[in-house]
C-alpha cells in the first residue's frame, strides 16, 4: 500500500491545522526537488510561496474548516530550487488520534494552464472591448441625440408660426427627416444595447388588456391617416397580466401595429388580440398570453418569412413609399427574448399577416391600478401667472431653443445659467418657480447640483426638471429618486414640455 | 427590518442583550465563519452579523467600483447598518480587513462604538521599508490575485454561487455548508485589491474608541510587528498576544477566542 501509495501518479500530502506536514508521497517531494521523507515535519509554508500562503490562509484553509474540502482549486506550490510549480488540487479533511489533519492530491497543469492562460487572458480581451464598445454607445447616444434636440426643436417651433406653403412644406421635410433619423438613432442604440448585454429590462405585471388599448390609443391617428380600421378583438379585457417591461412591451406591441397599419391595403383592417396558450414545450410554465397583430396586407411567401427580423431586411420595401427604418423587427425580436417572451409570424399570400408575440401569464401587481395615458393637452395657461425659470445648460443652441420656446408663456420670466456653479448662485438669489437642467455641465454633473439644491431651505421647495440625452432608465431613476419632479430626454417634445411647465406653474 | 440595508448587507440580528456585539467577516468570506463564536455570547448580547457587500449573501447589485473601492465605502456602509438597526455603544468585532474598517467607522462616527476588537489586524500589508514592514510586496499581492482568478474560472467549489437564500431560517443556513464562502469572482477581485493595497497608517491616531489587538501567533498575514505597530500607534489600545496560530483564531481556536474577549470585555466593565 505504501508503495502504491509513493509511487502513484499524483502528488499526496497531509497536513495538520497548524501547517505541519506530517506526510508527502514520493512522487510529490521528487516534483519539488527533495529527497523522499524529507519534508515531514516541515511547515507547509515551505512549499508555498508568498501568495500561495495569503490564499491558503485565507480562502483554503477556512474552506476545509468549514466545509470539510475544498475541490478543484488552482494552486501553485514552491519547489526546493524556487521554481513555481502550478498544480490542480483536491483537500479533504478527517479526524486522526483525536485531532484534524487535511488530506490532499496534487496534479501538475503544466500545457494545460498555458492553455487556461490564454482563455483568460482572450477573455479580458474580450470583456474589455464589450466594456469599450458600451462607453461609445452611451457616449454617442449623447452626442447624436443633442443635436437633434437643436435640429427637432427649432423645426417644431418654426412650424407653430405663419409659414408659406413652400416654407411649410420644407419644415415638413426637415422635422419629419429629423424625426426619422432620432427614430433609427434609438432602433440602432436600442440593438446595440441589447447586443452588448447592457439593455436594461425590468419585469413586473403589466395588464394585457391596458397595453393593448395605449398600443392602440397611439396608432390610431396614423390609422385615421391611412383609413386603416383598427380594433381590439372581444376578450381582451379580462386577457390577465403578463410579466413584462412595461415600456418596452408597449414598444414592441406599438411597432407591430404600425406595421400592420403601414403594410396594409387600401381600406384594410388591423386586429389586436390576445389569448392565453398552453405551452407544451415548458409544461413548468404552463401560463403564457399570446398577443397578436393581424393585417390585411399583401402577406409574405413563406420562404422569406425568416429574413423579416434581419437588421436592415425589409423585403423590397426600401424600394417603395413606405417609410421605416429596417430595424423595428429586429428589435422587437430581441426585445421580446430579453423580456422572457418570444415572437413569431405566419403569413398568407395576398390575405394578410399575423406577427404575434408571447409572454408568461403572471398575477396582477399588489395595488396595481390603471394608468392612463398622458391625454392631449393643449390647455391655456392662466393669464394671472407670473413665474421665473431658470434653464442650467452649457449648449447655447439649447438655451437660445428653449427661450424660444418659453416665449410662447409670455408670463414666464426666463432665466439661464451656462454651468452649475453659476446656476447655483441664481438658484439662491432669485425667486423661482422651476428649474430646468441639464445632466453634462462642464463643472459639475447635473446630480449633484440637483443634490446642493435639495441641501438648502430655499431652493428645496423649487422643482426641478432633468432635460438630458442620456436616456438611460439607470439615470432616469437615478435622478428622479434624488428629487427631480420630471426626466425628459433630449431631443424632447415641445409640447410635452409646455405640459410639464404648465402642470408645475399651476401647483 | 424594512430598510433596503438588511438585504443589500444581509443583516442578522440574534442574541439577547441591551449591549450590541457586531461582527465582521474578513477578506475571503462570509458571516459564517462566526458561527463558533456566536452561541457564547447569544445570552447576554444583541449580535449583529452581516456580509460585506460583494461577499455571502449580500445584494451583489449594490457594489459600487467608487465606494467600494476603499475601506472608507465599507466603513460608510457599517455606519448604515448601524443606524438602520438603531444601534449605539457597539462592541465592534472585526477580522483581518473589517479590522480598519471598523476603525474608519469609528473614526467618522465615534458615537455610536464603545469598543473595537481587532482580530489579526494590520494597518497596511505592503512593506514600506525602511520604517514599515507589512509583510508583502507588491509582486506577491499580484500572485495572489493571479491564483484567486485562475480560481474564478468556473470550477472551484467555493466560488460557487449560493445554493440557496435562507434568511428566514438562519439555523439552515449555518448548516448550508456549500454556500460558506461563497463569493462574486468580479467583486472578490477587486476586494483583494482594495485589501492588500490599503495604508490606513495615517488613521490610528484619529480613533478615540479603545480597542483590543488579537495577535496570533504565527500569523503569516498579520505578523507579530504588525500587531506591535498598532498597539504603539492606535490610542487606548491593548495588544494580546494568542496562543493561536494562523490567521482565522475564531474558526481554528475558538475558545480560545472567545475566552481573550470575554476577558477584555469583563476588565472593561461590560460584561
Amino acid at each position: 500500500m505504501d508503495e502504491l501509495l509513493n509511487k502513484a501518479p499524483c502528488g499526496f500530502l497531509v497536513f495538520a491545522d497548524d501547517g505541519t506536514i506530517s506526510l508527502v508521497n514520493e512522487t510529490l517531494s521528487g516534483w519539488l526537488g527533495y529527497e523522499p521523507g524529507e519534508l515531514s515535519g516541515y511547515s507547509l509554508n515551505t512549499i508555498l510561496s508568498v501568495g500561495g500562503r495569503i490564499f491558503h490562509q485565507t480562502h483554503i484553509l477556512p474552506l476545509l474548516q468549514m466545509s470539510g474540502k475544498a475541490e478543484e482549486i488552482y494552486f501553485s506550490l514552491k519547489a526546493k530550487n524556487g521554481q513555481a510549480l502550478p498544480m490542480l488540487a483536491n483537500a479533504a479533511r478527517r479526524e486522526e488520534n483525536g485531532a484534524f489533519v487535511n488530506d490532499c492530491v496534487f496534479l501538475p497543469m503544466r500545457q494545460r494552464r498555458e492553455y487556461e492562460d490564454e482563455l483568460l487572458q482572450a477573455k479580458k480581451v474580450a470583456d474589455e472591448a464589450s466594456q469599450a464598445k458600451a462607453k461609445f454607445l452611451s457616449m454617442m447616444s449623447h452626442e447624436l441625440r443633442t443635436p437633434m434636440n437643436a435640429i427637432l426643436g427649432f423645426g417644431q417651433l418654426l412650424q407653430m408660426n405663419e409659414l408659406d406653403e413652400r416654407q411649410a412644406e420644407s419644415v415638413h421635410h426637415i422635422v419629419k427627416s429629423g424625426q426619422h433619423l432620432l427614430e433609427l438613432i434609438n432602433e440602432v442604440l436600442d440593438i446595440s444595447r441589447i447586443e452588448a448585454g447592457h439593455l436594461e429590462i425590468s419585469l413586473e405585471p403589466v395588464s394585457a388588456q391596458e397595453i393593448m388599448s395605449e398600443a392602440l390609443d397611439m396608432t390610431r391617428p396614423l390609422a385615421i391617416k391611412r383609413g386603416i380600421e383598427i380594433k381590439v378583438l372581444p376578450g381582451a379585457d379580462d386577457a390577465g397580466f403578463v410579466l413584462a417591461d412595461r415600456g418596452r412591451l408597449r414598444q414592441v406591441l406599438l411597432n407591430l401595429v404600425a406595421n400592420g397599419i403601414k403594410y396594409n391595403r387600401a381600406g384594410g383592417k388591423v386586429t389586436i388580440a390576445a389569448e392565453s396558450v398552453a405551452n407544451s414545450s415548458q409544461a413548468a410554465n404552463s401560463g403564457r398570453l399570446r398577443f397578436s397583430v393581424c393585417d390585411t396586407g399583401l402577406g409574405i411567401a413563406p420562404d422569406r418569412l425568416d429574413l423579416l427580423f434581419q437588421p436592415f431586411e425589409r423585403l423590397g420595401a426600401e424600394y417603395g413609399e413606405i417609410e421605416g427604418t429596417g430595424l423595428g423587427l429586429a428589435l422587437s425580436q430581441r426585445l421580446s427574448e430579453a423580456m422572457g417572451g418570444e415572437i413569431g409570424v405566419s403569413s398568407v399570400e395576398n390575405e394578410g399577416s399575423c406577427f404575434w408575440i408571447e409572454l408568461p401569464l403572471t398575477q396582477a401587481a399588489p395595488g396595481a391600478q390603471r394608468s392612463t395615458p398622458a391625454a392631449e393637452h393643449d390647455a391655456e395657461y392662466s393669464a394671472n401667472h407670473t413665474a421665473t425659470i431658470l434653464y442650467i445648460d452649457d449648449s447655447a443652441s439649447n438655451i437660445k431653443l428653449m427661450q424660444r420656446v418659453l416665449a410662447r408663456r409670455p408670463q414666464v420670466r426666463f432665466m439661464s445659467a451656462p454651468n452649475g456653479k453659476i446656476g447655483l448662485e441664481l438658484a439662491q438669489a432669485h425667486l423661482l418657480n422651476l428649474i430646468l437642467l441639464d445632466l453634462e455641465l462642464p463643472d459639475m454633473h447635473g446630480d449633484a447640483i440637483l443634490q446642493q439644491l435639495q441641501t438648502t431651505a430655499r431652493t428645496r421647495p423649487i422643482p426641478v426638471v432633468m432635460l438630458s440625452a442620456d436616456a438611460t432608465h439607470k439615470q432616469i431613476k437615478r435622478s428622479t429618486e434624488a428629487g427631480a419632479r420630471d426626466y425628459l430626454t433630449k431631443p424632447f417634445e415641445v409640447p410635452k414640455l409646455l405640459e410639464i411647465l404648465d402642470a408645475l406653474l399651476d401647483e | 427590518m424594512n430598510s433596503p440595508i438588511f438585504a443589500r448587507n444581509n443583516v442578522q440580528v440574534q442574541g439577547n442583550g441591551a449591549q450590541t456585539l457586531m461582527l465582521a467577516h474578513g477578506f475571503g468570506c462570509d458571516q459564517n465563519m462566526w458561527r463558533f463564536i456566536t452561541p457564547a455570547f447569544k445570552e447576554n448580547f444583541q449580535i449583529v452579523l452581516f456580509d460585506h457587500v460583494g461577499s455571502g449573501k449580500s445584494d451583489l447589485n449594490a457594489y459600487d467600483i467608487e465606494r467600494h473601492g476603499n475601506l472608507q465605502g465599507y466603513a460608510d456602509d457599517v455606519i448604515e447598518i448601524c443606524e438602520a438597526v438603531e444601534l449605539e455603544d457597539v462592541i465592534f468585532v472585526g477580522h483581518s480587513v473589517s479590522c480598519m474598517i471598523g476603525l474608519l467607522a469609528s473614526i467618522r462616527r465615534p458615537e455610536l462604538f464603545s469598543r473595537l476588537i481587532m482580530i489579526g489586524p494590520s494597518p497596511c500589508y505592503m512593506n514600506h521599508p525602511p520604517e514599515y514592514s507589512g509583510g508583502f510586496e507588491h509582486s506577491d499581492i499580484e500572485e495572489l490575485l493571479a491564483m484567486m482568478e485562475k480560481n474564478y474560472i468556473g470550477w472551484a467549489s467555493f466560488f460557487a454561487p449560493t445554493v440557496m437564500q435562507n434568511s428566514e431560517m438562519p439555523e439552515l443556513s449555518e448548516e448550508l455548508e456549500g454556500s460558506f464562502c461563497s463569493t462574486n469572482p468580479k467583486t472578490t477581485l477587486r476586494f483583494a485589491h482594495t485589501t492588500f493595497y490599503a495604508d490606513n497608517r495615517a488613521d490610528l491616531p484619529k480613533t478615540k474608541v479603545p480597542s483590543l489587538i488579537m495577535q496570533c501567533a504565527e500569523d503569516i498575514i498579520a505578523p507579530l510587528e504588525v500587531g506591535q505597530y498598532l498597539h504603539a500607534h492606535l490610542p487606548g489600545s491593548t495588544l494580546h498576544l494568542m496562543q493561536a496560530t494562523g490567521h482565522c483564531p475564531h474558526m481554528s481556536h475558538p475558545e480560545e477566542t472567545i475566552r481573550v474577549i470575554q476577558e477584555y470585555l469583563a476588565k472593561a466593565g461590560v460584561l
